[in-house]
Order: C-alpha cells, then structure tokens, then sequence
C-alpha cells in the first residue's frame, strides 16, 4: 500500500513548542519500528511533586484515612438508625482500604519509613479531626454525618483530585492509580452520606444544626489548610519537579 | 468519643426491645417445657411451628448480624495503633462491610419470611462479647466463638432451605457462611501472631473464647444431636481453622450444657410442683 | 362469662392471662364471623407454652366448638408473659372460621385436625386468614404466604394456589384437597411428627 507524502505545514507562530511538536501527531510509518508513545498518549514527564513532596502528602493521607474509618467503625453501635448503621459500616472498609492502599504506596517512595511518615499535616489538622471525631449520643447523628460529609470527604476529594492532576503522570503513575480508586469511593460515599444528610433534615432546627456544624468544621479546617496542610490545593510556593 | 462502649448504650430505634437474661430464667415455664416431647429441635418443616420457629431465628441472627457490625467497628475504634496492629484494624473494617453486608441479607430474608424488625426481643450478650478490653480476647470470643456459632447456625439454614425447597433461604446462607469462615480465620490468624511470645494471654484468650462458646450450648442450642436445633457444623468448622480437637471439646461440651440443663428443669419442676401442692 | 363458653385453665396459674378477658374476645370473635349462637365453645390454652411454639387447632366434637391453642399465640413477643389482646382475636377469629366450617357440609367430609396433613391444614388456614382479613383485622400476608410455601413449595404453581385459597369466599374440603394436589403437597410423605404433637403433655 503506498503512503500518503507527509505535507510539511509551518506552525503559526502562537503555537508552543509542545503544541507544535508535529513529529508525535502522525500515526506511525509500519514500515519503521513504532514510536515509543503512541499520538494519543500526551503524557508528560515534568509534575508539581518531588518524591519526598508525594511520600509526605501520601503519609498524610493514610494518617487522615485511618483516623476516618476509625471514627466510622466505632460511630456505627451509636447511631440507632438502621440505614445509617449499614452504611457507615460499608465505608468503614472503604477508608481502611485507602489506608492500606497508601500504606503500601509508601515504602516503594524510595523506601520511605511509613511509620515516620504516617502523621497528619500539622495540630491544626489534629483539632480538626478530633473536632469531626467528637460526636457521641445517639442524638448526634446529624453531627457525626455533616462533619464527614460535608466537610472532611469533599476535603479528601480536593485534595486528591489536586494531587492527580498536578503530579507527573509517568514518575508517578502508581499514585495516580491509587488516587483513582479511592477518588471513586470518595464520591459515592459523599453521595451516600449527603443522601442520609439530607434525608435527616427534615426541620430548620435540625438544618440549623447541620449549617452549624458544618461551620465549626470548615473554620478549624481552614487553620490547618488541609489534608496535606497549607498546599493541599496548589496554593503557592511549590517546589518544582524536575523531570 | 470515648473509647470502650458498654452494651447499655448500643444505640437503637424504637422498634427495637431488650431482652433480659432474667425474663427467661425465672420463667416458671421453663421447667415445663423441658420436660415436654415439642418435637425434634432439628430445624425441619414437619417440626412443630416450623414456621415460627425459623422467623425467631432469623430474626435473632439479624440482631445478632448487627451487634457483629458494631462489635468490628469498635474494635476499630477502641485500641491505638500500639495495642492492635494496624493490619488488624483492617481486618476489622472489612469484618465491617462483611456483617453490614449480612444485616442487609438477614433484613431481605425476614422480609422474604414475614418477619418484622423487632417483633422479637434482642439480648445483646453477643455484643458483650465485644466489649472486652483486651483485643485478643475480643477477637477470640467474637471471631472463634460467635463467628464460629455464626457457621453453625447459617449452616443449619442453609440445610433447612434445602429441606424446605426454599431456594432464596439456601443461596443467602452459603453466600454468608463463605464470609464467616474468613471471619473466624482471623479471628485465629491474630490470636496466634499476637500471643506468639505470650502463652499465658493466649491461654487467657481461650478461656474467655470457651466461656463465650458455653453462653450458646446453653440449654443445649447447639450440638450434634437432634435435640440441638443448631447443629455442629465441623466441615465448614475444619475449612475455618478448627481443629478436630477444639470441634471435640465443643460437642462434649454442648453435651455437658444439655444434661445440666435437663437436671435444672427437673429441679425446678420438681420445687414449682411442690410449691403449688 | 357466657355459659356457652368456657376457658381452660381458670385461672391461668403460670402467666398472668385473664379468662374473663379472653371469654369477651371469644364473644366477639365468634359475632364477627357469624358463628352459630347455639354452639357451646370450649377452649384450652397451653399455658406451658412460649413463643416460638406457636400452634393452634379447632375441631367439632358432638355438636360443640372444641378449641385448643398454644399460649404463645397470644403472648406479645415484645414483653414476654404479656397477653396481646389484638393478636388473640385475630388468632381466635380464624379459628372460629374453620369451626363454623367444619360445621358446614362444605367440610362434612374433612378429618380432625389430628388427622390433616400439613398441606391440608395450612390451605384450610389460608382460606380462614383471608376472610379474618376481609373482616378488617389485621393480618401479615408475607408471613402467611411463607407457611404456604414451606408446605407447598416456592414454586409459582404454590403461590398461585395461596393467592386463591385467600381470596375465596367459600371453599370446600374437596376443594382443599385438590390444592393440595395441584402443588403437589399431597405427594409429601407422611410427616414424621403428629400434628398435634405440642398439644400432647
């Protein structure tokens, strides 16, 4: 079969180097070997985190995901309503299973202690979640709800969701992976939990007592900036990868 | 939250009542009863209210499925990363989704049966169980002894379901028999790696797991004979890690608690008669 | 009391049942489902027995209603050793029914209640639950149709038969027989344990 002759069209001058890298956008010539990357695989070297920058926010995950599926096993003998029970006993194992999953993240981070590097961001972010943990009477269920719902899971979903995008797709493949898991835990978990929330709320009092809750919550968070501290979201001053 | 919750303050709705162990001691038709020819205790559809006798039961393992849930959370919750390992706490919180899984199994199954949440009592001495605070003991008398009554009981349904042509009572049975046989292997998993330097907790353990296991012989719910309406199940019991031995003991066991029983009643027959003379 | 009726044992001695109160829901029962006026009733409660050992039977002996019953069946299985008034009538209801129809050529030809299979009984007890529901009391149908089917079978063909023994306004014991036939509970065996097993002490 004959080839087409490649046209050679100058790229307009706007365009950056990468975007006018016409080499990798023309499917492989089978009479060559095959280009390494295939034109639809845009993957980059360079991302934000270095590995020490992954291993510490990776640490801060796992410490915060423990911390959770901690609170949410125990939660589940103190809340008397059935559907409730059931479900914080489903996402008991989800968050144990992020933990386990950065757990094992960590050591291959160039064998980075995951003892040492278990621990959360900063005290703030230990008042925080002491804050969310603290509910206890049955009466509380609105309260043990809105904090992980409404606060602390679409903190997770921040900050992972940051992580993922900012990293470098290639160095750091293996995070990428597990953040996608546990991202899609994340989001059906929130639904479920912002479900029974809404579902709870069925006076102004007790919304009242949700936007309060969650109020308390969100100012204790702001002081500790985050899952991974000041930087959990690409605020500025971060230290720049090199590929 | 504090740590260690005590069976008084399990949470619950309204639909929900607590049995007390008394209610049924000092029930003087207790005695009468034992006494009486009600029929094998082999759970069977020619057996006297077979009906009635099976929603009881499921009602009471759902009950018993739920204490399961809350007793895995706590353990979650209750110890620090010193007292139990990290890796337990997962094995924990799987436990969790496993039981929330079989309360959602039982609930559809009472539903299939006719039977409603709390139509009948719940004793929480399952959860008891659970509320030691040394997590060895806790494993060994919830994982080995309940987890280990759970495969007798769900075996025993599942034969029923067979025998009563029920298909939907024999399909959720072996599905949930499959998850209790890992329960009880890690209840044996940790017992053995935490206790690997320390014969005397391990011992401690055991004891406490062979109090636990006589709580259910009581009166002879379990064992091997046609009285018992919860059968021995060894097969399921050998895949889950028991030995021969342990299974032995356990029978011999059920045995001991069904003759103490029988001679009570006669007792307490013999004195409730001698009351009302 | 009325004299037509009368209650064993009186008094109950070993749970804290009322014979007076029970003897007015008999009287209530027996005007719901329009029971002959001029029949003597007699009931025996076992008072020895507890829940889950449930139980109940109803046969015509010289003329006379003669009832027997296990206490579990009026015992409120949230607070044990208490009477559950409404689960005694509903009880009480359906067993005056199977009365009144043994009464009845309709059921000229049926056994004793001793003498049923539990194909048999369980259809003829479906036949008088439906009609204790169309009187306005409260009944579980998911629980009943469970007993169908353990003696029935979970087959379409049983749950179909269940829909019609319910619904029927009037059934005969030849009826009840091919029910039984058609879901093929009168291929079973039999049973292995009386039927009245729990009423002998």
């Amino acid at each position: 079969m004959a080839h087409p002759e490649r046209v050679e069209v100058p790229a307009p001058d706007y365009l950056t180097e990468r975007s006018s890298n016409r080499e990798n956008a023309y499917v492989t010539d089978s009479s060559k070997p095959r280009a390494p990357f295939a034109p639809w695989d845009r993957r980059e070297l360079p991302g934000l985190f270095s590995v020490e920058e992954t291993a510490r926010r990776v640490g801060n995950y796992k410490w915060a995901e423990m911390r959770l599926f901690e609170v949410l096993g125990g939660w589940v003998a103190t809340v008397p309503e059935l559907d409730v029970k059931m479900v914080l006993g489903r996402h008991t194992y989800h968050h144990a299973w992020h933990s386990e999953l950065w757990h094992k993240r960590l050591p291959e981070l160039r064998e980075m202690n995951p003892d040492r590097l278990t621990k959360p961001a900063n005290d703030a972010f230990v008042t925080f979640m002491d804050a969310v943990r603290e509910p206890e009477a049955p009466e509380h269920t609105i309260e043990k709800l809105v904090g992980v719902y409404r606060v602390l899971i679409p903190r997770f979903i921040a900050a992972y969701t940051f992580h993922k995008n900012a990293t470098s797709t290639i160095t750091d493949a293996p995070t990428i992976r597990s953040l996608n898991f546990a991202l899609q835990d994340e989001f059906e978990d929130w639904r479920d939990g912002e479900m029974l929330i809404q579902s709870l709320l069925d006076t102004p009092e007790k919304v009242e007592r949700a936007s309060r809750r969650q109020q308390e919550l969100e100012v204790l968070c702001l002081a500790s900036g985050g899952i991974a501290g000041p930087g959990s979201l690409g605020e500025p001053v971060q230290e720049v990868a090199v590929a | 939250m504090k740590k260690m919750l005590q069976e008084s303050e399990l949470a619950r709705d309204s639909r929900f009542v607590r049995s007390k162990i008394e209610d049924r001691i000092f029930d003087p038709r207790g005695p009468k009863i034992a006494q009486r020819n009600t029929g094998p205790a082999k759970m069977a559809t020619d057996r006297p209210a077979a009906a009635e006798r099976s929603r009881s039961l499921m009602h009471g393992i759902f009950v018993g499925e739920v204490q399961a849930l809350e007793g895995a959370g706590r353990t979650c919750f209750d110890f620090d990363d010193t007292e139990a390992p990290f890796q337990l706490k997962l094995d924990m919180a799987r436990q969790c989704w496993d039981e929330a899984r079989h309360c959602e199994i039982s609930l559809k199954l009472g539903d299939h049966m006719g039977t409603e949440i709390g139509e009948y009592t719940e004793s929480t001495f399952l959860f008891a169980a659970a509320c030691n605070p040394d997590p060895v003991l806790r494993l060994c008398g919830v994982n080995r002894a309940l987890e280990g009554l759970a495969i007798d009981v769900f075996s025993t349904m599942k034969e029923f379901g067979n025998e009563s042509g029920d298909p939907v009572l024999e399909f959720c049975e072996d599905w949930m028999l499959a998850d209790e046989v890992t329960h009880v292997k890690m209840g044996s998993d940790w017992l053995r790696r935490l206790t690997e330097k320390d014969p005397e907790r391990r011992e401690r353990a055991l004891e406490f797991q062979r109090t636990v296991d006589s709580i259910f012989n009581l009166g002879g719910f379990r064992g091997e004979d046609e009285e018992n309406p919860i059968q021995l199940a060894r097969r399921f019991r050998e895949l889950a890690g028991f030995t021969d031995e342990e299974n032995d003991s356990l029978a011999a066991l059920a045995r001991q608690s069904m003759e103490e029983a029988r001679q009570m009643a006669e007792a307490a027959s013999v004195a409730l008669d001698a009351q009302s003379a | 009391m009325s004299g037509r009726i009368t209650i064993t044992p009186d008094p109950f001695t070993l749970i804290d049942y009322d014979v007076g109160e029970i003897a007015g829901i008999i009287e209530d029962a027996a005007a719901l489902v329009g029971f002959p006026t001029d029949v003597e009733i007699s009931l025996e409660v076992d008072e020895e027995l507890f829940p889950p050992l449930t139980g109940h039977m109803a046969d015509v002996v010289d003329g006379r209603a003669v009832l027997w019953i296990s206490g579990a069946n009026f015992e409120d299985t949230r607070r044990p050793r208490h009477f559950e008034p409404q689960q005694a009538r509903t009880d009480l209801v359906e067993m005056l029914f199977r009365a009144k129809d043994r009464l009845s050529e309709d059921f000229a030809d049926a056994p004793c209640d001793r003498e049923l299979s539990r194909g048999e009984r369980i259809a003829w007890d479906i036949y008088a639950i439906g009609r204790t529901e169309r009187l306005g009391l409260p009944v579980r149908r998911p629980r009943e149709r469970y007993d169908f089917r353990l003696q029935h079978g979970f087959t379409d063909v049983a749950d179909a038969a269940f829909e019609r023994c319910w619904d029927a306004e009037r059934m005969t014991w030849a009826g009840i027989g091919e029910i039984c036939k058609e879901t093929g509970a009168a291929n079973r065996g039999p049973s292995k344990v009386p039927v009245d097993l729990l009423r002998n002490k």
